[in-house]
């Protein structure tokens, strides 16, 4: 075993349930093996970290179609379709952890959380409007740092 | 001392992420019983107590249930405390 912890980087892109399972599931893992291990969420990924109640305010074209996008500011998290809830009784009879249970998890572990600052720009979100326990935002520069440094590199 | 931990019903990757919250909390040299369902455990277990220094004491399959015993080791790592709220530039290289 080596003395110093490994790193894993995931780049969490997107905030459809498909691909925020597998982002929570691989960082609490890896947290969990003693991996110095960190998420960046960014565009769509972010909606994540966003509180529920918090909309999306922005008044260019790209922000309000971001916002239609996620209906009601409410993230898929919370909402979703006919798929997410398919996703979610699934879940439910496999006896799967739903993914905000999952993001305790991550925190619980020590898993950065690094919301994406231009992301939040682009949407008109405030760090009040995120989640607590979060990092500072942070920008591609030092997402890309951190994937210098990491064996793992994962963009879900 | 010996630490319970009954997993049963949970799937991955919570067998591997609530043994580590748990051995966190022991000492070295103690010990941790662990029951779980999800056969995933049986491979994902002893992999995790491997990559963290901590020794498999037993490993039972019972079919639908298994049973594992796992000695802290003295390295195993202990997750920093609240990491998320790091700054990434506080870190070194």
């Amino acid at each position: 075993m080596d003395d110093v912890p490994q790193r894993m980087t995931i780049i969490a892109w997107s905030g459809d349930l498909d691909r925020v399972w597998p982002q929570l599931i691989l960082a609490s893992t890896g947290a969990a093996y003693g991996m110095t291990t960190t998420v960046f969420f960014t565009f769509w990924g972010l909606f994540t970290l966003k509180r529920a109640d918090a909309r999306i305010t922005g008044t260019n074209w790209m922000t309000k179609m971001m916002s239609a996008m996620n209906h009601q500011g409410l993230s898929k998290m919370d909402l979703g379709g006919v798929g997410p809830a398919m996703m979610r009784k699934i879940a439910a009879d496999h006896k799967i952890a739903p993914p905000d249970e999952l993001l305790a998890t991550c925190q619980e572990l020590g898993v950065r959380l690094w919301p994406c600052g231009m992301t939040m720009d682009l949407m008109g979100l405030r760090q009040d409007q995120l989640i607590d326990g979060l990092a500072e935002p942070v920008g591609a520069g030092t997402a890309l740092a951190e994937m210098q440094r990491s064996q793992i590199n994962l963009f879900i | 001392m010996t630490e319970k931990l009954d997993l049963t019903g949970l799937s991955c990757p919570m067998p591997v992420v609530k043994t580590q919250l748990a051995m966190a909390k022991l000492e070295a040299g103690d010990l941790l019983e662990v029951v779980a369902t999800d056969r995933g455990a049986l491979s994902d277990i002893p992999s995790w107590a491997s990559a963290t220094g901590n020794d498999m004491v037993e490993t039972d399959d019972q079919g639908s249930c298994l049973r594992f015993v796992i000695r802290k080791g003295r390295a195993s790592p202990v997750p920093p405390k609240n990491p998320s709220s790091d700054t990434p530039e506080a870190e070194g290289p």
